[in-house]
């Protein structure tokens, strides 16, 4: 479903070059959950967003079901975040001023189905524990709702691809538990998932592994194609 | 869902959107205040100008403007049907013409200047856009300070001319000029009076001075009257013109310049409170980028609130400027020609303007908008 081929981006600060992703190459198939580890800076957001057709390689590909994500042109390649990649993040990126239900109903509303909606987003929230939440704004819920609030938005709609960035980071461990265990859920759903963390206690959740240091891939269990 | 997410943002920052209206309603109502206040000033000032008289004299092309001055017996009489034929060709310039029979009269030690006068009127006259002239009853007389002096007349007295006697319906307060010795009778009783009946000496006109410079227009006139009554010429009263055409120009100078003014800080209010929330809204930006909704989306919900906020801000600010200009204006104006209030016919050049002004000033909040590198906003801690 999702492959990188040499995949490399650079940044260049103050005259300085830092090569975040140097030459990643990995496959993530449908029911893969591929969580990504490894120390700061060592690439792993720069994977990710790469993957999600956010940030494009400065060489290398990225491809998905077969195609090259950055020779679309940028409405194709929104269209496909919009019906294929769900993204979380540490810190949630909840829009603070529509409630928890216009927040996962937007992502309906972006895929131009909004009438799946309502029985989409119930069937989120019983699973998520968000029913008697839905009606609130982000910044009135404890920090796990706010996080299981963009898990839930993060997989409206059902995307083939799950993107997620240290989604327990700032969690307690009951909450954590939840959004490992619903991602889990995805990937036996069929969904590819990824996931970053640096909580070492999530490395072997995962179908598979990567460690990454300074862009490379220094380390992959058996489960990640080539 | 996109009104909803713009409406929701605004109740949510409802302090910042309370203070973006109501900085964009002041700017309006100051801008309404401007122009009705500056609308009604230059109208109260071209009447001021427009009382001054008629700044326009046609003569025959071979008539001596001097023998009309010191009224001689050489002036040369022509047809009174040619002014109604001027007033009837909506090609000049020229409006509110009054017909003019005049013979210089011997009163006593003194002389005074019987003056017939007939005001020959055009179709697009208005209650508002009045005569200058106002004809002389039947059998009456108005008189100037000085040839009342010299007839020693007062108003409802009467005086003799030729044998005809005159009710004195006026007494005109001196002007300083030529006009005070003028003894002012109906046309057609002066013409009868003088044995010339239909015959006329002058027509005294009143040029607009609409859209161009006084010398454009006394070209226009020219030109028009040069092809539309190839045997008269038109002399200029300098002073009268000058000093319409010059309150016009300085009024309308006067307010483009606190237009500008007024949009360039609107403009500034706008793009700097846009650049603010850019940089606050930045996350979200970058939220909706990672769902799919591409820039003219995002660019959208920007704009949109701003074409909103625009438009209610441009309803209460024209409301409000109207009202404004009426109770500080009213009082003061010298002349007035219709009861100030809201002028509903400009809302729409206004509302336009708000929101013209509200795109060219979200502008530059978009720019920054669209250079954000929302992978960075997205993986900042």
């Amino acid at each position: 479903m999702l492959e990188l081929d040499g995949a490399t981006k650079v940044y260049r600060q103050g005259g300085r070059t830092i090569r975040a992703a140097d030459g990643l190459t990995l496959a993530v198939r449908p029911g893969d959950f591929l969580v990504v580890h490894g120390p700061s800076g060592s690439g792993k957001s720069t994977l990710l967003l790469m993957a999600g057709g956010m940030l494009p390689p400065d060489a290398g590909a990225v491809r998905f079901r077969g195609e090259d994500v950055y020779r679309w042109g940028p409405a194709r390649r929104n269209r496909h975040r919009r019906e294929q990649v769900g993204f979380v993040f540490q810190r949630f990126f909840l829009i603070p001023h529509i409630s928890v239900y216009d927040n996962i109903r937007l992502r309906y509303s972006l895929r131009g189905d909004p009438a799946g909606a309502a029985a989409g987003i119930a069937a989120l929230a019983r699973r998520l524990g968000l029913a008697e939440r839905l009606g609130h704004l982000p910044g009135e819920l404890s920090v796990g709702e706010q996080q299981r609030a963009a898990v839930a938005r993060a997989l409206a709609g059902a995307p083939g691809l799950v993107l997620a960035d240290e989604p327990t980071g700032n969690l307690d461990p009951e909450n954590a538990a939840i959004i490992i265990e619903c991602l889990r859920e995805e990937a036996r759903a069929g969904r590819a998932v990824v996931m970053v963390t640096h909580n070492p206690g999530f490395i072997g959740m995962g179908t598979a592994q990567v460690r990454l240091v300074a862009g490379r891939a220094a380390q992959k269990t058996a489960g990640v194609t080539a | 869902m996109f009104l909803r997410l713009i409406l929701r943002q605004m109740r949510h920052k409802w302090e910042v959107t309370l203070l973006l209206f109501m900085a964009m309603a002041a700017l309006v109502t100051l801008y309404v205040y401007l122009v009705n206040s500056a609308g009604f000033s230059n109208r109260s000032m071209e009447l001021i100008m427009k009382n001054m008289g008629h700044n326009m004299l046609i003569l025959p092309e071979s008539a001596d403007p001097g023998d009309f001055y010191l009224c001689t017996d050489r002036q040369q009489p022509f047809p009174e049907e040619v002014a109604g034929r001027m007033a009837a060709r909506e090609e000049l310039a020229s409006k509110y013409y009054a017909s003019i029979l005049q013979v210089r009269e011997k009163v006593g030690d003194s002389q005074a200047i019987l003056t017939g006068i007939a005001a020959v009127h055009r179709g697009d006259e208005t209650t508002e856009k009045a005569h200058l002239v106002t004809d002389v009853p039947p059998g009456h007389a108005r008189l100037g300070s000085a040839a009342a002096r010299a007839l020693r007349a007062s108003p409802g007295g009467e005086v003799t001319l030729r044998g005809r006697t005159f009710r004195v319906e006026q007494v005109l307060p001196s002007q300083g000029e030529l006009d005070d010795c003028r003894v002012y009778v109906p046309l057609a009783e002066c013409q009868e009076l003088l044995g010339a009946p239909g015959e006329i000496n002058a027509i005294l006109a009143f040029l607009c001075l609409h859209g161009t410079t006084q010398e454009g227009m006394n070209r226009y006139q020219r030109e028009r009257m040069g092809r539309l009554f190839p045997g008269y010429k038109v002399v200029t009263k300098l002073h009268i013109a000058q000093g319409r055409s010059l309150a016009r120009v300085t009024t309308s100078r006067y307010l483009y310049c606190l237009l500008a003014l007024v949009t360039c800080i609107t403009v500034i209010v706008i793009a700097v409170t846009g650049l603010q929330e850019v940089a606050e809204r930045r996350q979200e930006t970058g939220i909706l980028l990672a769902m799919g909704a591409g820039y003219p989306y995002i660019v959208g919900l920007y704009v949109f609130k701003m074409l909103a906020l625009a438009a209610t801000a441009a309803l209460a600010g024209f409301v409000g400027g109207s009202l404004l200009a009426k109770a500080l204006l009213a009082p003061v104006l010298a002349v007035n020609t219709r009861a100030m209030g809201v002028v509903w016919e400009q809302f729409p050049g206004v509302l336009g303007l708000a929101g013209l002004v509200a795109v060219a000033a979200t502008a530059l909040p978009m720019l920054k908008l669209v250079r954000t590198d929302p992978n960075l906003v997205l993986t900042e801690e």
